[in-house]
This record gives C-alpha cells, structure tokens and sequence, in this order.
C-alpha cells in the first residue's frame, strides 16, 4: 500500500528515470560528441552472465562510468543519461529507486513467466457459470414443471425434486474438476518468455504452438479486464505488433495488474533500446527521422517533470485536469483496492496531457449513445414480432365463437384494442431498454480518461469491465470527429483515432476474433468548440488540420436527391411497395369475393395508412439530410493534411496525413462524366485491412488537382 | 483534365482476355445448358426443355459476342499505366472509370504472378499491396514487370517500416 501511495503522490518523480531515458535514446542522434555516461546510482554486482545482456549502448562508456561488464543482469537496459539531463535525473532516481523500470517481475526476467494461476480456477469457473445459464435456460420448461408438480403433490415428489438437483449438482461439480483439470493443464504449458531479441508466447498441450514477436515490431500492450478479473487484480494482456495486411494480436490472459505493467514498461524499454542500438550503428534515415520527432515531442514533456523534481508539491504542472464525474469516485475506488493479486503499479513517462469526463459529458454520452438507439429498436422489432404472432393466434379463436358478420368488427376491435397496448408497451419497453443502455454506456465509459503520454495516447475506461488502450501517435492513422443527428443538435461531437486494428489471436482458440472497429474513442461527448484544443493537447501533430474546404459540385444536390431520395431512399421505396401491395390487395379483390376478405382489407387500411405515412417521413428526412449533405460537404488539403468532410443529418469529418494515405483514386460514372463531377476515394490502413474516405460529387477538376497532390514530391 | 498515363498494356492481353472470358462462357454455358439437352434428348414429349436450352444459348452467344469481341479493345483501350519515379498511376474502366495513384513508399510487397494463359502469351501479371489493399497489372512482359518489381522493392527499403 505504502509503495503504491508513493507512486501515486509523486507520479511525475517516479516518471522521470523513465522519461530521461526516452529522452535520452531521442537526443542521440542530434549531440554533437556521442558521450553517454552509465547511470551510477545502479549499484554494479558482479557479472554473472555479461551475455544475457540484450543490447549494450553502442556508444563509448566514461571511465567513471561502471564498466560495462560489470551491468547487473537484471537491469538489461541501462538507462542512459544525456550529459544534460544528468544533474536533475540523479537525485530523482535515488528518492524514488522503486520506480525504476525494472524488469524484474520475478527474479529472472529471462526464464519461463507463467500467467496468475486464477487462469485456472476462475477460467473454469466462468465457464461453469456460461454452462449453467445454458442448462438452466435449456431446461426451464421442465424445472419448472418439475416445480409445479412437487407443489402439487406433497414430500415424495419433492424427495424426487432433491434427487434431481442434487444429481444436477454433483454432474456440475464432475465437469468443473473435469475443466479445472484441463485448465490447469493447459496452464502448465501456457508462458512466456522475454528473450534476447524477441518475445515468444508458448501454448498448447498437444498441439504446441509458440508465437514470436521481434521487440522492434510491438506497437501497443493493452490491457483489459472483466468485472471478475478485476475484483481479482488480472487483466488479459494483447500485444499489438505492427501493422500490414496480416496484422494480428497476441493475447495473454490472466496476468496480475503488477504482471502486465512489468512486462509492458519491459517490452518497451527493451524496444526503445534496440531501436537506440539500432540507430548508432546503422544510422539509417529513417530511424533518425523517427527519433528526431520523437524528441521534439518528448522535449516539452521533460519539462514539468524537471521542475516537480524540484518543487514536489507540484504534481502536474501542465497536466488538464477536467473536473470529474460522479463515477471518477468509483474508479478512484478501484483503483485504491486494485484487486486481491494487482500488486502495485508501475507508471511509465510522464503525462502531458490528460482529461476525463465531466458529469454531463458522462450522462449525455450515455444517453446519446448510438448503439442504446440500435439495441431499442432492436427489442421493439422482436417485441413486435412477438406481438404479432400472439395476435395472429388470438384471432382465429375468438373467430368460432361470434357469428360471421360480428366477426371482422370484432375482430377489428380486438386488432385495435392489442395495438393500443401494443403501444403503449412498446414505448415502456423501448424506455427502459434506453435507460438500461444509458446506464450501461455510462459505466462503460465511467473513468474515462485519455491522456498523452511521451509519444503514446492512451485512453482507460470502464468501470465495471475495465480496458486501457494505447496508441503509439505514429500509427495514428486518422482523427475523426462524428455527430450523430442528437450530438449535432446539442452541438457535440465524438472524437476518435482511427488506428491499425488487429485480428486478436487467443491462445485458447484457434479462431482469431476481430476486436474494436470503430477505432479509439478519445473523447465520447465533447463540445464541438473544444475539440481543437483537446486535439491540441492529446495529439499536437494533427493540429495543423486544413480549414479551407474545397465544396461540392453545383450538380451534386440534384444528383444526391436523385441517389439518396429515390434510388437508396427507404422512403420512396417503402411507398412504392406498399402501393403496389395495396393495389393488388384490391385488384383480387372482386376476385374473391368473400366478405371476410373484404373486412380483412378494410381492417388493415390503417396500416398501410401507417405506411404511407412513415414512407413521407423518411422522404423529407432524406431530403432534408441530402441539402444538408450537399451544402456541408467537402474536402480540404494543406502540405501535410487532409480532411474530408460529409455533412448531412449526422455528420462525419476525417482528416489524415498525406504520409498515411495508402492509395487513392477517383472514380467516375457516365453521369458524373456527363455533369463533371467525380468521387474521390482516400484509403488508409485505419481498422482491419483498410479504411476508405469517400466524397461523392466532388468537381472534376478539384478531383484531379487533389490526385497530383496525391503524387509524391520528387525527393 | 488529367492527362492519361502514358504507356499501354501489352497488345496481347486482349487474346489474354478473349481466352480466358471464352473459357469461362464455354463453360458456365455448357453446365447450364447440358442438362436440358440431356432432359430433352432421353424424353421426346419434354420439348420445352429445347426451348430453355435455346434461350440460354442466344443469351451465352450475345455474352460470348460482348466478352470476346467487343469489350476486350475497349478495356484495351481504357486501361493505362505509368511508373514514374515515385509513384504508380493506373487508369481503368470503361463504365466506371478509375485513377489510382499508389506512392511506391506505401507498397509492401509486390508478387509477378503467371497463369497458363499468360504465359503462354509471354506475359506476368504484377500485383503491388499496400497495408489497405492490393493492385495489379495484368499483361505485362516480362521485362517490365521485372523492372516494376525491383523498383518496387528499391522504393520500400527506403521507406519507414511502420505505417
């Protein structure tokens, strides 16, 4: 407790050994004399194997430095302090030597790491939990009639109700141990191992399947927990290696929190390193290019952590901090506890920017949340459903009982009287799913917080089942600033990241299963005039966004009408059909002639009534959203960047930089020839295999202007 | 307007194409129509089966017209390329037409690929990928598709590993 207190009062102090050594691996290249002076603070033991260090600084060690023989193995990336640094880093890291990044989980970083043996029994036990909801919604019907039947007739039954359970119980038991004992298995052939060069994870019983990762190809550690992982303090651990056509995820479960941020700090250190070895030796462009801007980021960065080394009282001097929300009080609770295994935290570099959510940004994300809109409708769909099929039963019944004339209006009575209710149940239930999905929306982003880290973004949320996600701003592939209809009205927005997603490969199943499309969600509710400065703080490198948009084609609002009113229009064709079901309803009418039929048609008129009227509906909203569309849309490039901009009813920006853009191409239709207009089509690898960002009807000419801005420069 | 790129594919590929779309009807057409012959051949009084098996062979000619003889010139005509120093421009279509500019920094790796029919014609298809999808050139000799590789390849060791 006492430890992990420490850390947190003086996170900028603890940071800075950490931050230094970024620093320090950034400043490399651009010092005029390359002298790099071991940190003496560590104290050297005698080497016990000089081999199983990874890298050694290719660059010459002072003589007053330790020899480089004499590194303790432990430590297998000595942090390297520029001559500059050199003053304030030292008395940092001798208040704080708990901070330092060390490797050491265990005593041997190098050997065999097995995951927290809760893999085992709360693994099983989930899986026992997921078998018994299945066997007690499969079985419903019969427990309960097996209820039924033991209040009916007294002790002996219940003497068999008791036999059963108890069996029931018992066969549950059998093939917990049988999974436990799986599991366990399967958790002794699950580890991994932190080797000179590369990562590898082994798993498998019979089948082995071993997984390597070059450390120079990791680009993110991320961790995520359910509310059962996290009352316990373990996480499920994915490393993200980088991108391409073939982009996969590693997953390792169950690590303790302490485990997982051990070995992410490890990972990266180790990265960074060879990354720095990498470039001394090699010195190829492209490493420096990256170093380099790697510098200038993490230059302001060094500063507040430079000046709470002297002042302690300041812990972020830089930092924003929005005031919090009702459920930041929750995290904070979370993280307190941290869970039976969590062990203490390790924090890595120091943070330059940060913010949360306020209340009425957490409770309007919830409410406006797209998906609790999707999941009430999807409910009322299968609630109507439901209805249907229950009236459909009703009818006939009630239809022997009356005479045949009385039938229709009674059977109309009886359709109008279900509707009623029918509608009345239909708002309460979509009312209560809404707030349920609020609800859930605002525990799923409770204790959000994003935050600028060195080079890194990285964004936690969830209160209950909790993830924490980071993003190297290199692999930033897009800002996207989306409003759905209800965020445009209030003037908010959303703000996501479009980054490389990976197909997430479990070690358990062979199936690789397709995590978060939608990219990072930076900020769920932001007011639309915040959004600058937010991008500012977080990722500075997309602040230069072009602002002067290039609009539409004059043409574009008469063929849009044509393309999103009538021809993709639900509007027109929902008309179109209910007219021509109505008209053949009535054609075969004479026909039939039978006067059951004749009351059928004249019952259901409301409905197509109905129809006629939602169809309206949806044909003004089309044309409403295409003026829109038409008058808001557009693209806009500077040197660096591009932005496209499609307006409408919920509108969508995105802007990229050149340098991320895969390909792109403009593309034609006779029409299009015809009123000079063309689509221009960007695509980025953003998401699983790519991510294109479409503009219909730009002019031809801005069209091919944008395709040579497109080429690159002569170099 | 922009001015289309210069070169054009191999001339042969229109044979390339004239085959290989022959192929294909020859044989969509005959497992369509096999079995309606045969249905009508075993039983006389199934005339109807005929008339199917007529159709459909008026309706495989006229593809077979469209796919052999008039659309391979135009797509001829349509499609073209230009390496430049930096980039690869494509021009495509003929209903629909397409621009692509791919910058050869952005290409991850390039693949010749060479079916029968290509190579009976002496041509390789080159497919460049980049991290959000791949493009090739079919039709081109093999000297130049060697050369669209290796500058390829040349341009991508100077670009920066990560996306």
């Amino acid at each position: 407790m006492s430890v992990e207190q420490n850390a947190n009062q003086n996170p900028q102090q603890v940071n800075s050994a950490y931050q230094q050594h970024y620093q320090a691996q950034a400043q490399q290249p651009q010092q005029a004399q390359p002298v790099q002076q071991v940190q003496p603070v560590q104290q050297a033991q005698p080497a016990v194997q000089p081999a199983a260090q990874p890298v050694t600084p290719p660059a010459a060690v002072q003589p007053q430095a330790q020899p480089s023989a004499t590194q303790p193995i432990a430590q297998p990336i000595k942090p390297i302090q520029s001559p500059a640094a050199q003053p304030v880093a030292q008395p940092v890291q001798q208040v704080q030597p708990v901070a330092q990044p060390q490797p050491a989980t265990a005593s041997s970083p190098e050997g065999k790491q097995h995951v927290h043996h809760s893999y085992i029994w709360l693994g099983s036990l989930r899986a026992i939990g997921i078998l018994i909801i299945v066997l007690i919604v499969g079985n419903i019907a019969s427990l309960i009639s097996l209820l039924e039947e033991a209040s009916y007739s007294g002790a002996t039954s219940v003497i068999g109700l008791s036999v059963i359970l108890g069996l029931g119980i018992l066969a549950i038991l059998v093939i917990f141990g049988l999974f436990a004992g799986f599991t366990a298995l399967s958790y002794k052939h699950l580890y991994y191992e932190i080797g000179p060069s590369e990562f590898s994870l082994y798993s498998g019983i019979l089948s082995k399947k071993r997984v390597h990762v070059p450390y120079q190809r990791i680009q993110s550690v991320d961790q995520k927990a359910s509310l059962l992982q996290r009352l316990f303090g373990v996480c499920n651990v994915s490393i993200d290696t980088a991108g391409g056509a073939a982009n996969k995820a590693i997953l390792i479960p169950y690590l303790t929190k302490q485990q997982a941020e051990a070995l992410k700090s490890e990972l990266f250190t180790r990265k960074l390193a060879l990354q720095a070895g990498q470039n001394a030796t090699a010195q190829t462009s492209s490493v420096t290019q990256s170093v380099e801007s790697a510098a200038q980021q993490s230059a302001p960065a060094t500063v507040p952590a430079d000046q709470s080394a002297q002042t302690q009282s300041q812990t972020q001097p830089q930092a924003q901090t929005h005031s919090g929300n009702v459920l930041d009080i929750g995290e904070q609770a979370w993280n307190q506890i941290g869970g039976v295994f969590a062990g203490e935290e390790a924090i890595l570099g120091s943070v330059t920017y940060e913010y949360g959510l306020t209340n009425k940004e957490l409770i309007f994300t919830g409410l406006s949340n797209n998906s609790s809109f999707f999941l009430a409708i999807v409910v009322v769909i299968a609630f109507v459903l439901q209805a249907a099929s229950t009236v459909f039963e009703i009818v006939p019944s009630s239809e022997d009982a009356v005479i045949d004339n009385i039938a229709a209006s009674a059977i109309n009575y009886g359709v109008a009287q279900v509707s009623a209710v029918l509608i009345f149940g239909l708002i309460a239930v979509a009312l209560v799913v809404w707030i349920l999905s609020t609800l859930s929306a605002c525990l799923s982003f409770g204790g959000f917080h994003a935050r600028r880290r060195g080079e890194r973004i990285e964004v936690e949320r969830g209160l209950l089942q909790h993830q924490s996600q980071s993003v190297s701003v290199d692999r930033v592939q897009s800002v996207v600033i989306k409003q759905t209809f209800v965020r445009r009205i209030l003037g908010y927005c959303e703000l996501s990241l479009g980054k490389i997603d990976a197909m997430e490969e479990s070690n358990s199943s062979e199936q690789a299963t397709r995590i978060a499309d939608q990219g990072l969600v930076i900020h769920p509710f932001v007011k639309k005039s915040e959004v600058p400065a937010i991008l500012n703080g977080l990722v500075p490198e997309f602040a230069d966004v072009p602002s002067e948009m290039k609009p539409l084609s004059k043409k574009a609002l008469r063929r849009g009408l044509i393309r999103r009113c009538i021809l993709n229009g639900g509007g027109f064709w929902l008309a179109l059909i209910t007219a021509l079901t109505q008209a053949f309803l009535t054609v075969i009418e004479p026909f039939i002639e039978d006067p059951e039929y004749t009351a059928f048609l004249i019952g259901i008129a409301p409905i197509f009534g109905v129809l006629y009227l939602l169809a309206v509906v949806l044909f003004v909203v089309g044309i409403v959203g295409t003026v829109f569309w038409a008058r808001e849309s557009g693209f806009a490039y500077n040197r660096r960047f591009m932005m496209v901009k499609n307006g409408g009813l919920s509108t969508q920006s995105v802007s990229f930089p050149r340098n991320k853009i895969q390909f792109g191409f403009t593309r034609t239709n006779p029409f299009q020839r015809v009123a000079k207009t063309a689509t221009i089509c960007a695509v980025t690898a953003a998401g699983i295999g790519g991510t294109s960002t479409v503009l219909i009807d730009a002019t031809q000419e801005d069209a091919d202007q944008w395709l040579t801005w497109l080429e690159p420069h002569k170099s | 307007m922009r001015a289309l790129p210069s070169n054009q594919l191999n001339p042969k590929i229109k044979s390339v194409w004239r085959l290989s779309g022959a192929i294909w009807i020859i044989i969509a057409f005959l497992c369509c129509t096999l079995p309606f012959v045969f249905v009508g051949m075993v039983d006389p009084y199934e005339s109807w089966a005929f008339v199917v098996a007529g159709i459909e062979l008026i309706f495989f000619l006229a593809l077979f017209i469209l796919c052999v003889f008039i659309l391979p010139p135009i797509r001829y005509a349509r499609w073209r390329y230009e390496l430049s120093e930096d980039f690869i421009d494509i021009a495509l279509g003929i209903v629909w037409r397409k621009r692509f500019i791919i910058p050869f920094i952005r290409v991850q790796n390039t693949d010749t690929q060479q079916g029968p029919i290509l190579r009976m014609f002496g041509l390789s298809s080159v497919t460049v990928s980049t991290a959000a999808g791949s493009h090739s050139i079919p039709g081109l000799d093999n000297e130049s598709a060697e050369q669209l590789r290796d500058r390829a390849a040349e341009l991508a060791r100077i670009a920066r590993e990560d996306i």
